[in-house]
């Protein structure tokens, strides 16, 4: 590769797409090195900012033509380095296809576009009374884009399932630069589920450009609850009782230790700042059974040993409650400047042990670990705070993250219950998958890249590492960075 | 005509069961995954040389915490097992294909079957987590988990419903699982004409009522049937919550001028099952004619519903009686054509149905037919464009193709 074949992929993009939209100059392009994770980072050679389908099969095709790699990326909040350029290569922004196409009020869909932003489609859809219910915690920034093709759910999936459940459709452009419709409206269309495969798929198989959604009617009552705790014990136990009991409720999320001190201190949610342990609590549903279901959870949390029990009394302190959940990891810059957040699940019956672990682990690598997770879900997100000039601390919190996600595994659970693989767990999905498994996954992927130039590098351990790759194609790389100087 | 039988194997464990494969893909035989054998009349027919390999003796619950609602099971279960393994700890799986107490999980999965509950509760593939299967070439893989929420490695489970065990043969499944309702209430209408059925339909799902299961069942040439058009309803929950949505449910029929039809128990009883079963060739119907029946699914977008079951209805060979249960809210239908003359051949009605049903964006499959000479039935109508993408998957999984060879849309 020469730095005359960058320069004319830049051009026949330019061509393609229009010059504004294909950014190479160095400090355009380093706003692209990274995502929310900020423990893995690579510079794209090129970033191509497409306005339409056809546009993106275009960038796809430039790229495929040239053998470089593409990586689509959406508001880059994720956590494990899906959107980062791993092997360099071209970074497919999807920040200008930001468009709900059409709500179906009557059919409860909607058509949108991969840069909508999670909770606009939710502010669109509510005049119909209807909702998107994926709702990560980064709903305000991150995108359907991003949530699909990470499979990236939240609070809600405890009730409502996770995000591919609510993905029906999508328009995607293959590795080859065509455009294929995986599924649709029509229900159960004969052929392979090929979206339920893409959907989770980190950007391998090809690049969304539409996608057809389900909404989900607004219920008609909500209640939403702390529980107060000052045992870690009691906190879990009550978890196991609610689902026990057969409540399914719409979210059932818990902050521990030092989380609800921070959140508190940051959000001003209403957190007892010395409590151990605090459940939100969250039922919807129609009034008669939000009802029965409060006066049972009332009688669990207290028979569990909550300390208090308090009920939003209306919408703003509902959403205040939810405030103080969703702003966490943001408080937890109060302790420290940056964090490692780690997303293992565990089987909810396994809950109390793993929590107690990540302590132990935290103390060891002298470290801070603050619990803020989905519980109903044993979806745990153990937040490891440090500061990263301290010498040492990125390896020490690796490789405390490292020890959680393998007693998460060890106790039956995964090592990703939203926040996908990327590069940062390429490596431990050895720890649950053997080489046959890998292997057809590698299959899988090469049958709809055979090349493999959409995001190389990323979600299964290859033979290669991405070193060999980037050196294989690195003169481009290597005269662009010393261009840079 | 005096062929042996193919020969069955009959794998005990997930283990012997690839093991099998492997030597079949060695040995260049050709195999039906085979699990109680209640849904083969789905896709083209088996080939004369074809083997079986049952996973019936696979029918161990491997694991089973009731607290941490997920249950694993070999393939060979069958869906009544399960249910029967779950209930005593309040808890099921919400899916009613047909024949469940016969039909094996790895079978109704492959086959990709649902039942009336999927408005309220989805298909079995929401409720998947997790799938061994074996690989045509012996390789035993997984996929997935046994927690609520992963999303490491690809989803390679959900290739393997509805996919006819064209790509490897489902071993093990783990299931979310959910609490049984407290309360479940059906309820059927009786409404003079289709038009208020799915007007009906739409005040039936407007908040706050959330029915699980909206059935209309509508026919035509079908004298000996209840006049009218049937409309089977359901809602689930807390009782206080579904005395209410009863209330408001009989208030919109009375309106409507689509009065309540009562049934005793035990008809209630059987009807569900009726609907659920309504599209396997073992349901028996009155109207039953000389030559037996083509069972037809039709999907289109759920708004479209009343056109496709009008569709069904209308293409149908003249003369012939036609039964339709229209999936309300979902946009799925079945229907099935009484062919009462044998001398009729359906082909080119059924390709006005689809050339219909294309403009609504929709498709029509046929799910059983009966031996009609000469006229060879589409199944699959026309394949859709990402079939060469479905192709080489199939290759890189199972590249002799000895696995249901044929059966599977566009030949694979």
């Amino acid at each position: 590769m020469t730095i005359e074949s960058r320069e004319q992929i830049i051009a026949q993009l330019r061509a393609a797409i229009g010059a504004p939209y294909v950014l190479a100059r160095p400090e355009e392009l380093m706003l692209y090195e990274y995502d929310a994770s900020a423990l893995d980072m690579d510079a794209p050679e090129i970033v191509a900012v497409p306005g339409s389908t056809a546009d993106v099969a275009q960038v796809v095709r430039i790229a495929a033509a040239a053998g470089w790699p593409l990586v689509a990326r959406g508001a880059g909040t994720g956590l494990s380095g899906g959107s980062v350029p791993a092997a360099g290569g071209v970074v497919v922004s999807l920040a200008r296809l930001d468009q709900v196409l059409w709500i179906d009020p009557a059919a409860r869909l909607a058509r949108v576009q991969p840069g909508v932003v999670n909770v606009d489609l939710s502010t669109a859809a509510g005049p119909h009374g209807l909702h998107f219910a994926p709702d990560p915690s980064s709903q305000r920034s991150s995108t359907i884009g991003g949530n699909a093709a990470e499979n990236a759910g939240g609070p809600h999936c405890l009730k409502y399932g996770v995000t591919s459940n609510h993905i029906v459709g999508a328009t995607v452009v293959l590795a080859d630069g065509s455009v294929a419709e995986l599924s649709g409206a029509a229900a159960d269309a004969p052929g392979y589920d090929l979206l339920g495969t893409f959907v989770g798929s980190e950007g391998t198989l090809g690049i969304a450009t539409e996608l057809l959604v389900r909404l989900t009617p607004n219920p008609e009552a909500i209640r939403t609850f702390l529980a107060i705790y000052d045992d870690l014990d009691a906190a879990a136990d009550t978890v196991s009782a609610i689902i026990a009991a057969g409540i399914v409720p719409a979210a059932l999320e818990m902050l521990e230790g030092l989380g609800v001190r921070l959140v508190e201190e940051s959000v001003h949610a209403g957190y007892p700042t010395d409590a151990r342990a605090v459940l939100l609590i969250e039922i919807d549903g129609l009034h008669e059974e939000i009802e029965s279901q409060a006066e049972q959870i009332a009688v669990i949390c207290r028979e569990h040993g909550a300390r208090e029990l308090r009920a939003a009394r209306d919408e703003a302190q509902r959403q205040k409650l939810w405030a103080g959940r969703k702003g966490a990891l943001a408080a937890c810059a109060r302790l420290k400047p940056h964090y490692h957040i780690q997303d293992g699940v565990v089987p909810r019956s396994r809950l109390t042990e793993v929590l107690r672990f990540t302590e132990e682990v935290a103390q060891r690598y002298n470290l801070h670990v603050v619990n803020i997770f989905h519980a109903g879900d044993g979806n745990l997100h153990p937040l490891l705070v440090f500061d990263l000039r301290e010498p040492g601390v990125r390896e020490r919190a690796i490789a405390a993250g490292e020890e959680i996600l393998r007693a998460c595994v060890a106790a039956g659970g995964t090592i990703s219950g939203e926040h996908g693989i990327g590069i940062e767990k390429r490596d431990y999905m050895r720890w649950i998958f053997s080489d046959d498994d890998i292997a057809a996954m590698l299959e899988l992927r090469s049958a709809f890249d055979p090349h493999g130039i959409m995001n190389p590098c990323k979600q299964l351990p290859t033979g290669a590492s991405c070193a060999d790759i980037k050196q294989a194609r690195g003169a481009a790389r290597a005269m662009a960075q010393g261009a840079w100087i | 005509m005096n062929q042996p039988d193919p020969p069955t194997l009959t794998p005990q464990s997930a283990g012997e069961l690839a093991g099998m494969l492997r030597a079949a893909a060695d040995a260049g035989h050709t195999l039906v995954p085979w699990g109680a054998g209640t849904l083969q009349h789905l896709g083209g027919p088996a080939l004369p040389e074809a083997g079986r390999i049952g996973t019936r003796a696979l029918s161990r619950v491997l694991d089973y915490t009731p607290a941490d609602m997920t249950i694993t099971v070999e393939a060979g279960a069958t869906l009544g097992e399960v249910q029967a393994t779950l209930r005593p700890h309040g808890q099921w799986l919400p899916w009613d294909p047909p024949a469940p107490e016969q039909a094996t999980i790895g079978g109704l999965l492959a086959a990709g079957v649902s039942g009336p509950l999927r408005l309220g509760y989805g298909t079995p593939r929401d409720w998947v987590l997790g799938m061994r299967v074996a690989l045509a070439d012996g390789r035993l893989v997984r996929s997935g988990g046994k927690v609520v929420k992963n999303v490491a490695g690809y989803d390679m489970h959900k290739l393997h419903i509805g996919a006819l065990g064209t790509l490897g043969v489902i071993a093990e499944v783990t299931f979310k699982i959910a609490p049984l309702p407290e309360q479940v209430a059906p309820l059927l209408f009786t409404c003079p004409a289709p038009a208020v059925a799915f007007a009906l339909i739409d005040q039936l799902r407007a908040r706050p009522l959330a029915p699980i299961s909206l059935i209309v069942s509508a026919g035509r040439n079908d004298e000996r049937a209840t006049p009218g058009v049937l409309l089977a309803v359901r809602f689930a929950g807390g009782a206080a919550a579904v005395a209410r949505q009863v209330r408001l449910a009989e208030s919109a029929a009375d309106q409507l001028g689509a009065p309540r039809k009562e049934l005793d128990d035990e008809h209630t009883r059987a009807l569900w099952p009726a609907l659920a079963g309504f599209a396997h060739p073992s349901f028996t119907h009155r109207n039953q004619g000389a030559a037996g029946a083509l069972i037809i699914r039709a999907g289109a977008p759920a708004a479209a519903l009343a056109a496709v079951v009008e569709a069904l209805e209308q293409a149908a060979p003249p003369g012939c009686a036609v039964r339709v249960l229209g999936y309300g809210g979902i946009g799925l239908a079945y229907a099935r054509w009484y062919l009462s003359n044998p001398a009729v051949q359906p082909g080119t009605h059924l390709a006005a149905l689809r050339a219909r049903l294309a403009q609504l964006g929709g498709y029509a499959v046929v799910e059983g037919s009966p031996a009609l000479p000469g006229d060879p039935i589409d199944r699959w109508g026309p394949p859709p464009a990402t079939l060469a993408l479905m192709r080489t998957l199939k290759a890189r999984w199972d590249p002799q193709g000895i696995l249901n060879r044929e059966r599977y849309i566009g030949g694979i």
